[in-house]
């Protein structure tokens, strides 16, 4: 399997990068390491608008993981899509079904209450936003 | 009796020669002695399936003659079971009741099956080797240092071992095939829409489709045909009519062609057991009178990149939802609410769910949306295009499964993209929604090997028909692995 994907990949190399914003795969190392994908700092904040909090400590080896599969993934851009439609779904050309916009469900709220970390009076407990 | 397919226990059932709270306790009991070597459940409903079998034997003495009445199954814990924990195999759910039934869930109710408890998986289905749960890692029943794949690794080994006699599964980038083909046993991912994904809790909702695992292609069918068709809960699932899939498992494949895309079988990146597998079962099926064309599938060195696009900015989504306030894990004493969502998503998540959530973000984010999550979805364009204009010239496409067998435990969990690269195969029929059969088709080293079918979309009859017809021929899908209780 990894020789099928060093092959594709020996492909892709030979190609050159048509967006200017990605690094160019032939650049060496080095270079390639100046001109990252992501760099850890925009680990860091990708993860806090994601709402993650990483241990700073693990992060060099994270952004390193990120970095080889956003260079894999950054192959996509290899290949012409001019004119090409997006494809959101396998169906998305179809019309999909609506249902009528009338009540069919019971009020669930109690059920739901009852898997919920802390609820009060109907409502979730959150700490307080504010003062 | 654990040889036994669910066609032939239904035929017992029928014939009074036993009935379902015998043979339910009988795959308890083999759970109870063999699930401690694989890790297979996560949770075993061993009371509950006790009754609805009790239930299922009345409703036989009544008259009642289903073909799934009185079968127990298990089902992967990523569907929701009212009043049973339905982790994902996550810590974010470890506390998680569901308070509601997944659609295939019902339906399956409703046919009568008796479920022994929730299956191990990936957490939240990301993952090829069932390495990422919070329960652990489950172990492959043909060796058990090696993986069973995933992310429904629980239902493969457990229907490897045969402690249930078949059980579901979802696939959203090979997520039943892969793991079926590690396992030797037969694996179906119906077409995108076929089945309800409500319940199913989402990773990726364009790609994230439910199916089954069972001994023979037949037992997918009789699988498939209760829970498949319209469900209102779905808005994306398509309300097309629904065949009986067992009507036609016997027909020929005389003629039927079958494409082989030229991109899949360069010589290169194989195991030698795995290319001389999938070579006897070409010669095999040509036996069978079936036609073989060479295709070409130009846009498949794309499919790994196109859906690792695709899958972790639609989990990045999907994922949001998990914010300690409504269901879910909980960090202690949370200072304010940041500290409340950032603190529980960082401890309830494991490490590859937050890396998919990562990536997923990025590729979100301003100023990449274009250049990645954009150019995917028109890259998934061409993908679809190249299996429709192949549709045109054969009725199925044959592709290896997976490119090698179970590798060892431990042997990718710490390079992700090589473990990425172990669905090459499979990610395509998800980013096109067609349906496709994983059967065995071998082994190699002692070890399984599968091979795959694809149809167009709501053609899972003819895969069936193919695969059923496969198996008439051999054996590998008898094979158990050698785990004995008995």
């Amino acid at each position: 399997m990894i020789r099928v994907w060093q092959t594709v990949i020996k492909g892709l190399l030979s190609r050159s990068c048509r967006l200017i914003k990605f690094p160019n795969p032939n650049l060496n190392e080095e270079k390639k390491l100046a001109n990252p994908l992501i760099t850890e700092n925009d680990v860091r904040k990708v993860a806090h608008l994601a709402r993650l909090t990483l241990n700073e400590k693990d992060i060099p080896e994270r952004t390193k993981n990120l970095v080889n599969i956003l260079d894999m993934i950054a192959h996509i851009n290899d290949r012409d899509t001019q004119n090409i439609t997006p494809m959101s779904s396998p169906f998305a050309d179809t019309e999909l079904f609506l249902r009528d916009d009338i009540v069919t469900e019971p009020n669930k709220r109690d059920a739901a209450h009852l898997i919920a970390p802390a609820t009060e009076s109907g409502l979730y407990l959150v700490p307080q936003v504010i003062d | 009796m654990s040889h036994k397919t669910i066609a032939e226990l239904s035929a017992d059932l029928a014939q009074k020669k036993c009935s379902s709270v015998e043979l339910t306790r009988y795959y308890l009991q083999r759970i109870k002695t063999l699930d401690p070597l694989l890790n297979s459940f996560i949770t075993v409903t061993e009371e509950k399936a006790l009754a609805q079998a009790a239930a299922a034997d009345e409703r036989r003495a009544k008259g009642e003659n289903m073909p799934l009445l009185g079968i127990p199954i298990a089902h992967k814990d990523i569907f929701c079971t009212e009043g049973i924990k339905t982790t994902s195999g996550s810590k974010m759910l470890d506390n998680f009741i569901a308070p509601y039934d997944a659609t295939v869930v019902t339906k399956y109710k409703e046919a009568g099956v008796v479920c022994l408890g929730k299956l191990n998986m990936d957490e939240f289905a990301m993952g090829s080797s069932n390495e990422t749960s919070y329960y652990g890692a489950v172990k492959n029943p043909w060796d058990l240092t090696r993986v069973p794949g995933g992310s429904s690794g629980g239902s493969s080994a457990a229907m490897a071992a045969r402690l249930a006699p078949a059980t579901t599964g979802t696939d959203t980038g090979g997520s039943i095939r892969q793991p079926a083909a590690l396992c030797g046993v037969t694996g179906l991912k119906p077409t995108y829409g076929r089945v309800s994904r409500f319940g199913m809790i989402a990773f990726a909702s364009s790609l994230d489709q439910a199916g089954m695992l069972a001994a023979t292609a037949e037992d997918c069918a009789i699988l498939l045909n209760p829970i498949a068709g319209h469900d209102p809960k779905d808005s994306t699932s398509l309300d097309q009519p629904v065949p009986d899939y067992t009507a036609t498992l016997n027909n020929s494949i005389g003629g039927m062609t079958i494409g082989l895309p030229k991109e899949y079988f360069t010589g290169e990146g194989m195991d030698a057991g795995v290319t001389k597998a999938v070579e006897a079962a070409i010669a095999q099926f040509k036996k069978l009178g079936a036609v073989f064309k060479e295709i070409s599938l130009p846009t498949t060195d794309l499919c790994v990149p196109t859906y690792y696009v695709v899958a972790p900015a639609e989990c990045s989504s999907n994922l949001s939802r998990f914010d300690g306030v409504r269901y879910g894990y909980r960090c202690e004493d949370p200072k304010n609410l940041l500290d409340l969502y950032e603190r529980s998503r960082s401890e309830g998540f494991g490490e590859e769910v937050k890396r998919r959530i990562i990536i997923g973000t990025y590729v979100l984010s301003a100023g990449y949306y274009d250049a990645f999550y954009l150019k995917a979805q028109k890259i998934r364009r061409l993908i679809s295009n190249d299996f429709e204009a192949a549709f045109k010239e054969v009725d199925l496409v044959l592709a290896p499964t997976t490119p090698s067998t179970a590798f060892k435990l431990g042997e990718k969990s710490a390079d992700p993209l090589s473990m990425y690269l172990s669905d090459i195969f499979t990610i395509s029929a998800n980013l096109a929604g067609l349906p496709a059969i994983s059967i065995p088709a071998g082994f190699a080293e002692g070890l399984p090997v599968g091979v795959q079918l694809l149809a167009p979309h709501f053609q899972e009859a003819k895969l069936l028909n193919a695969a059923h017809q496969f198996q008439q021929v051999t054996d590998f899908h008898q094979k158990i692995a050698p785990l004995n209780v008995e």
